[in-house]
């Protein structure tokens, strides 16, 4: 019996899996289920017979190795040439992580049952769709596969499991391809490990039409290139600001600051990848090597806030003062249109700080337009009620969007500290972990979506500029200098 | 007579010296369980109640940064919207306490034109065996910047009931002797006693703010 399909002879959900983010996308198994399924698929008579669904997997390595080299001679360039099945074990293709399950086979939980491939992916996608799976699900699951005697020819019931199988196996692909883009734009390898897969999978010849379609879908999904990757990168646009000298803020209008910022805010913010979202890494203090992309995020966040303050600051004339508010409030205001709500915090923290707050005279001459319309904003993006109009405005827009990334941080923050990783039962804490994945989702859907704004570097230039930018110190200095304390 | 005053304070302090842990162990029970809400519904603020005198009740907003530290510009304007603050150090990190007169720098710098009190806290006292900062130190530290000195406990919720009482306490005294106004457009303390707002003559002229600079 050769049918070994399941590279994954047991499966361990482990909570730890879900912050060890960097175990899977390098991990590339020596030889997928391509190999073994395309094994499986060349193997004469067992046509409707073979339960393609088995526990075992230790199968001799030698003769399926002697097997695989004979009867396939339609073997995928991609796939490499040696199958150890007795290596299964460390097949981790399916280190899938959905944000709530990892199936993983390196690791052996003595306290979890060994499952089939099929089960695993099974107990995936009911975790994914259908709530906790339950202690009974686990049995049934186990049961489904188990029951099959290996020489038990039941047509009927192989082709059945075999429909479920794959089945299940290219809704997790889908699923994996479609939401998780990411993991394939950043693994060069694993994208054709997974084309190789499936166009092994097409060429197996029970395959039901659909399922063909099916598959041929995800393999599109995968080469199709991203629209999104047309688009300049950040790395473009800070070098083309290197040591240009940069046009003063007059020189642009509000619109072109604003739709600028927002292009590079969403630039800033799409590069963040899911996993720095794991276990409140920037709040540590190795924060620069775990979550350099959270950091980069708010970095930027700082310094377009220094920017701003310092470009009212620098005014010693009271006039200028005035415009150089009103029209970032102008800037805000388009910002929030194009819903860059980042941007919005940005302009709006900057008016707040206390070198710009205390400007008392600076403030009374600006119009009572600019200040009703600051009003408005700082309800907008207000923490109170725990962001509750912001996410009010979050989820009744369209991405493009930048959200602010810190109200999804106090999220997370709030999740990991007030919630247990197990319950009172040594079960992993499925609840707490659909939660966290439910914001990362959220933010996965704001990054995938990017904004179709040309890039003008002129006004990047300037907004990347930080040589005139004061700290906090020198910016309060310079408030005291332009509008002195009176004596109280 | 039915509404009480209400005191926003904030927890400042390194990111590891167990600030949320405090509020937890403060607050317990108060924090909407998130096992059993929405993640997005919810607080932004811990809030509970403390007696501090016989039949004297004040609410206390607890602003909880946390997750968003790094984003200075926005967690500067909390400083400004409290009336009050725990300076939080852990007695088995010399660097937190070194930090403590940071904290101060900065958050003095922010709340103007208010004010805002401060006490320190050395926070899990009951490592005692691995305590890199003294007593004495702390004291010292805390009667040069004006403050009171506590240590408190999370894990075996020592002092931590009283850290915030006192704290409160003492604000309250302020307010009742004035020396701690209550101003429009500052959320720091609202009063349920005084009929809502102290104006300014000056109403009109005024910038959208009051502003005491």
């Amino acid at each position: 019996v050769y049918s070994s399909m399941a590279p994954f002879s047991k499966t361990t959900l482990d909570i730890n899996k879900l912050y060890v983010s960097s175990s899977y996308p390098n991990k590339i198994p020596d030889e997928g289920e391509a190999a073994s399924e395309k094994q499986e698929e060349s193997l004469p008579g067992k046509q409707g017979s073979e339960v393609s669904v088995r526990e075992e997997s230790d199968t001799d390595p030698n003769h399926s190795d002697e097997a695989e080299a004979e009867t396939s001679p339609t073997k995928s360039p991609t796939t490499p040439k040696s199958v150890k099945c007795k290596n299964s074990s460390d097949f981790s293709l399916f280190s899938y992580n959905n944000g709530m399950v990892m199936t993983s086979c390196r690791d052996l939980d003595s306290t979890r049952s060994a499952l089939s491939a099929t089960s695993a992916f099974a107990i995936a996608t009911a975790g994914a769709n259908e709530g906790t799976p339950t202690k009974e699900k686990y049995r049934r699951m186990s049961l489904a596969s188990a029951g099959f005697p290996t020489d038990q020819r039941n047509g009927d019931k192989e082709f059945v499991i075999r429909r479920a199988a794959t089945n299940r196996v290219l809704n997790v692909l889908r699923h994996w391809v479609s939401k998780h883009s990411q993991d394939f734009e950043s693994n060069e390898e694993l994208k054709f490990r997974v084309i190789g897969f499936l166009e092994e999978v097409i060429h197996d010849p029970e395959l039901l039409t659909q399922e063909r379609k099916a598959a041929a879908n995800i393999i599109r999904t995968l080469t199709q290139e991203d629209p999104g990757d047309n688009q300049i990168t950040l790395e473009e646009v800070v070098q083309m600001a290197e040591g240009v000298k940069a046009e003063p803020f007059e020189n642009h209008s509000a619109l072109e600051i604003a739709e600028q910022l927002t292009l590079l805010d969403h630039l800033v913010f799409k590069k963040i990848p899911y996993e720095e979202f794991f276990g409140q890494g920037w709040m540590k203090l190795e924060k620069n090597e775990r979550t350099p992309y959270i950091m980069k995020n708010t970095k930027h966040f700082n310094d377009v806030s220094n920017l701003i303050a310092s470009e009212i600051i620098r005014n010693e004339e009271i006039n200028a003062r005035v415009s150089a508010i009103e029209k970032w409030v102008a800037v805000a205001d388009i910002c929030r249109c194009l819903h860059n709500y980042n941007a919005v915090l940005e302009i709006t923290s900057s008016l707040n700080r206390s070198a710009i707050f205390r400007l008392k005279k600076t403030w009374l001459k600006v119009s009572k337009q600019t200040k009703a319309l600051i009003d408005k904003l700082q309800k907008l993006v207000s923490s109170e009620g725990r962001f509750k109009n912001l996410r009010e405005a979050l989820k009744n827009c369209d991405p493009p969007c930048v959200p602010y990334l810190g109200m999804y941080l106090t999220d997370l923050a709030f999740i990991e500290e007030g919630t247990p990783n197990y319950t009172e039962d040594g079960l992993v804490n499925f609840s707490k972990m659909r939660m966290i994945s439910h914001i990362i989702r959220e933010i996965r859907q704001f990054q995938q979506t990017s904004y179709k704004i040309e890039h003008q570097p002129k006004v990047t230039q300037y907004l990347l500029d930080q040589s005139f930018v004061m700290d906090e110190e020198t910016l309060y200095e310079a408030s005291l200098r332009i509008e002195p304390k009176l004596p109280s | 007579r039915q509404t009480r005053d209400r005191f926003r304070l904030i927890v400042l302090g390194d990111s590891t010296v167990g600030k949320s842990c405090l509020l937890h162990r403060f607050t317990e029970g108060r924090f909407p369980g998130p096992l059993h809400s929405d993640p997005t519904v919810g607080v932004d603020f811990f809030s509970r109640l403390v007696e501090i005198e016989p039949g004297k009740r004040v609410k206390l907003q607890l602003w909880d940064t946390a997750g968003q530290e790094r984003f200075r510009s926005i967690t500067r304007s909390y400083y400004r919207n409290s009336v009050g603050g725990l300076l939080v150090f852990d007695i088995t990190n010399r660097r937190s306490f070194e930090h403590v007169k940071d904290w101060l720098e900065e958050a003095k710098m922010h709340v103007q034109p208010f004010q805002i009190v401060f006490m320190l806290v050395g926070h899990k006292c009951d490592l005692v065996s691995q305590r890199e900062v003294t007593r004495e130190e702390a004291e010292k530290l805390s009667s040069d910047c004006g403050m009171k000195y506590i240590e408190t406990s999370a894990k075996d919720a020592t002092n931590v009931e009283e850290s915030f009482t006192i704290l409160t306490r003492d604000i309250y005294e302020l307010v009742k002797n004035g020396e701690i106004s209550i101003q429009d457009g500052w959320e720091g303390v609202k009063s349920g006693f005084v009929p809502n707002v102290v104006h300014s003559s000056e109403e009109a002229v005024k910038p959208r703010r009051q502003c005491i600079c």
